[in-house]
């Protein structure tokens, strides 16, 4: 990745976070001292514009603490995140920090407010009190970017879970946020609810130029990004290319996850003496890799 | 004799309205006590409606479930008696955790069905063992305790019924790998120690391959194929074109068969795939 | 049945009065339960009768679903018939027989009472039959903005209220997964006194309000991430705007109430 001339829009800097109440100044190696768990532990990060990024990890590892602390939702308790150079405990410049970060939770559910679909995707632009026209004009653009128009009226109950999952995510683009936090927005959905959500979220990056970061423990998510990064207990243990993080077979799976089965496959067989190119994590690169040598 | 078998099911959803959806129809199916059936269909397939007819709390628009040989709609106490032997344990079960403690949790069912404070114990030690729940967390509360273990509890809180069949609606769901292989470990340890049937339900061939004995595949109401893991897995293609997913590696030699070079698309892990492989390559078939 | 009461229902439509702006729907509607009061004779209470015919047949909500609104209030209706036709003494006697005397008078009122019940119920029904909850939240909200000093309670009561209206589908959903999984673990939902059915819910609702305070505070993060901070600075996407067909609505039942006063003075009183 060339990142020397690029932007960093999110940067972590020595940011550790703990879900445990601190006494109010208590300095953070007394913390350590006494054993606090911290939940982000001593993490620098920098997310760069344009990027699409997958965050990795199991439950517990972090990944959703920092998607948190990057909205502003938590304030690291040491260390700082500036998001387009703001820091998030700058309380009276959180507004402006949401409305350039967009998050999309977990469960569809818990995060429309509206008994109307678009009426929902309005909620947002709304609270950021733009005219009437402008409100309507954003929630009509953001409802055809999700594939949702038709379904305006409807009441959001009346659904499929990766129906109001697009909703939600229709909300947060028609605030127009430069950069959009996915916090496991896959996790309580089935398969074609979750590929539907996938393509959304690569369609925002490729397409309509966003800053893409999604939390997911699914590796197959993963393997679509531009930039992997996986967490284990608090901290960033691996970050690279998808093919550079899944190729590490046993660092991958003694944190708990899975690999591509065809990174693995293509490992094996090259063990096998098989001459593979490098670079197989999709179905499809696997298919081609294979027929090409098998057919010679 | 079928543990559990049922004839011509059918049920719809708003009978008689324009809504008029048939959930399952003409569902014939015959389990073998001690299988582990993993049932795989995608959202919608009337896989779901059809599993709430095993323990009756769905009542059947036409056609018979019998468990181990009992109509089970014959009466008031064969009904009740089918809630008991067949144990149905819902999708995010650990929303339905209320006790002050685990181990009461765990004891609901088994209380209902009026035993005797000796056996109630022994079943609750017994299932929390099956299932990982260690002694000092059957006196925590289970709101203290980490997702992966209230999903635990809740699935101990159906297993201490000691159920004939166990019936588990997507008990993976929203887990991580590490999460998923704990507890489907624990559930083929389940199997192996009691020789009690489990049924499995999911979206995917994916999580439960490895563990099934056997495959119920439901789609558009229907059942569409029922037999052992290697014979559900030669029909891949067929699995692909209902919209279920299938392990990556199947899909692999799917392509490559497709591609004309001469694999068997019956494989589901890395390890197959290459012991078949290396096979053809054996045998002459392939070089490389 | 739970599910036969109507009174509150929304059915969707696209009548004219489906349209009409829900604010001048609510004043009107008010105005209408008030004439149905100021009527005190038979002439002035059929005009207006005849008024909400007309309005009912404009809104295209079928008589039956107007009839099944009207079932769940017919015992208080015939109640109030035979308290009229038992105890007014006025007119003349019709009907005597040991301790029931029947005037014509105590006949006239109750047919008088009943038609007046019926229609505050008609009217008012057909405000929610023809208006979302939402709809009619929102024009509660903004009738009452001017009142400045009231403004962010009203809105605050107003957005508690549009998320009450969300989440109650959710929340019944909810309620009917528990009870199933409690059900699949043998409890017995459906036997026994009050008292053992009471303490048989409480493994469904406990469940059910961990969950929706787990709701609560989840919803209340997205709603600050999607920059909600109270009524400050907040705009609106749907704008309610009073078109030619509210003015002529206006317009018709001012002269409707005109009709009633004017029938009311030529044919004296009733009641």
């Amino acid at each position: 990745m060339n990142e020397t001339n690029r932007e960093a829009v999110i940067t972590v800097k020595d940011v550790s976070f703990t879900y445990e109440e601190l006494p109010e100044g208590t300095s953070e190696a007394s913390a350590r001292a006494s054993g606090v768990n911290m939940a982000v532990d001593k993490m620098d990060l920098q997310i760069y514009d344009g990027e699409c990024v997958a965050v990795l990890g199991h439950n517990g590892s972090g990944k959703s603490t920092l998607a948190k602390l990057c909205n502003g939702i938590l304030i690291p308790d040491y260390g700082d995140i500036l998001v387009y150079g703001i820091n998030t405990r700058d309380e009276d410049r959180l507004l402006e920090l949401r409305q350039k970060v967009g998050m999309v939770f977990q469960n569809p559910d818990n995060q429309i407010v509206a008994t109307v679909v678009e009426e929902d995707v309005a909620f947002g632009p709304e609270n950021l009190g733009f005219p009437p026209e402008e409100i309507r004009a954003r929630v009509e653009s953001a409802l055809k970017a999700v594939g949702m128009y038709k379904h305006r009226g409807k009441e959001p109950h009346k659904l499929s879970g990766g129906q109001k999952q697009r909703v939600a995510i229709a909300g947060i683009l028609a605030m127009k946020p430069e950069c959009i936090l996915f916090d496991e927005s896959t996790a309580m959905l089935d398969p074609k609810g979750r590929r539907s959500i996938m393509r959304i979220i690569r369609k925002m990056h490729d397409e309509m130029g966003k800053t893409v970061v999604y939390i997911t423990h699914y590796m197959e998510e993963a393997a679509i990004a531009d930039r992997v990064i996986v967490m284990e207990d608090g901290k960033v243990i691996d970050d690279g290319t998808p093919y550079e993080v899944f190729s590490n077979i046993e660092k991958i799976r003694s944190v708990g996850l899975d690999v591509p089965q065809s990174t693995e496959l293509a490992e094996l067989l090259r063990e096998d003496g098989m001459d593979l190119p490098g670079d197989i994590l999709t179905t499809e690169e696997c298919i081609a890799a294979l027929t090409n040598t098998l057919k010679r | 004799m079928a543990i559990l078998k049922t004839e011509h099911l059918t049920y719809s959803y708003s009978t008689g309205t324009p809504f008029e959806v048939t959930a399952i129809e003409d569902i014939n199916i015959e389990i073998e006590p001690g299988e582990l059936v993993a049932v795989i269909g995608h959202t919608g397939s009337g896989k779901s409606t059809l599993i709430q007819h095993f323990n009756g709390l769905l009542k059947p628009q036409s056609g018979k479930v019998y468990v181990d040989g009992q109509d089970i709609w014959e009466s008031k106490k064969t009904l009740r008696a089918s809630r008991f032997a067949v144990g149905l344990c819902f999708q995010y079960p650990e929303y339905q955790l209320f006790e002050e403690t685990v181990y009461k949790d765990i004891a609901f069912g088994p209380k209902n069905m009026k035993l005797s404070e000796e056996e109630i114990d022994r079943r609750v030690r017994d299932a929390a063992r099956y299932i990982g729940v260690t002694d000092d967390m059957l006196e925590k509360s289970p709101f203290d305790l980490s997702g992966g273990e209230k999903r635990r509890v809740a699935i101990a809180g159906v297993m201490a019924m000691e159920p004939k069949i166990l019936i588990l609606d997507e008990p993976t769901a929203g887990l991580d790998p590490r999460g998923r292989d704990t507890i489907l470990g624990l559930i083929r340890n389940y199997r192996e120690e009691t020789g009690r049937t489990v049924m499995i339900v999911s979206h995917s061939m994916d999580d439960v391959a490895e563990i099934a004995s056997k495959v119920l595949v439901i789609n558009n109401a229907r059942v569409a194929m029922y037999g052992t893991v290697p014979e559900i897995y030669a029909r891949s293609e067929e699995l692909v074109s209902m919209g279920l997913d299938i392990p990556q590696v199947t899909k692999v030699f799917l392509g490559l068969k497709e591609n004309g070079i001469p694999v068997r698309t019956d494989v589901y892990t890395v390890e197959q795939a290459r012991a078949q492989l290396r096979e053809l390559r054996e045998k002459g078939v392939l070089a490389w | 049945m739970v599910k036969d009461i109507t009174i509150g229902q929304y059915f969707p439509g696209q009548s004219v009065i489906h349209r009409m702006d829900p604010r001048m729907k609510l004043v009107l509607t008010l105005f209408f339960i008030i004439f149905i009061f100021v009527c005190h004779n038979f002439w002035s209470l059929g005009l207006m009768v005849l008024a909400l015919g007309v309005t009912v047949a404009l809104s295209r909500i079928s008589i039956r679903t107007i009839l099944r609104g009207i079932k769940p209030v017919v015992i208080i209706i015939l109640f109030t018939a035979i308290l009229n036709v038992l105890y007014i003494r006025s007119g003349d006697l019709l009907f005597d027989w040991r301790f029931i005397h029947i005037y014509s008078g105590g006949v006239y009122t109750a047919i008088f009472m009943v038609i007046r019940i019926l229609a505050l119920i008609v009217a008012s029904s057909l405000l929610t039959y023809t208006t979302s909850p939402t709809l009619i939240t929102d024009a509660i909200e903004r009738l009452l903005s001017p009142l400045k000093f009231m403004r962010s309670g009203v809105h605050t009561i107003a957005m508690m209220m549009t998320i009450a209206l969300r989440f109650i589908p959710t929340l019944i959903e909810e309620f009917d997964k528990i009870t199933s999984a409690q059900k699949a673990r043998g409890a017995d939902l459906e036997t026994g006194n009050i008292l053992e059915r009471t303490r048989a819910l409480i493994p469904v609702f406990i469940p059910l309000f961990i969950t929706s305070f787990r709701r609560a505070y989840e919803l209340a993060y997205a709603m600050e991430c999607r920059c909600y901070h109270g009524y400050e600075g907040r705009t609106r996407m749907r704008q309610m705007k009073l078109e030619a067909r509210d003015y002529v609505a206006l317009l018709l039942v001012v002269a409707v109430l005109a009709g009633i006063i004017l029938l009311n003075h030529f044919f004296g009183r009733l009641v």
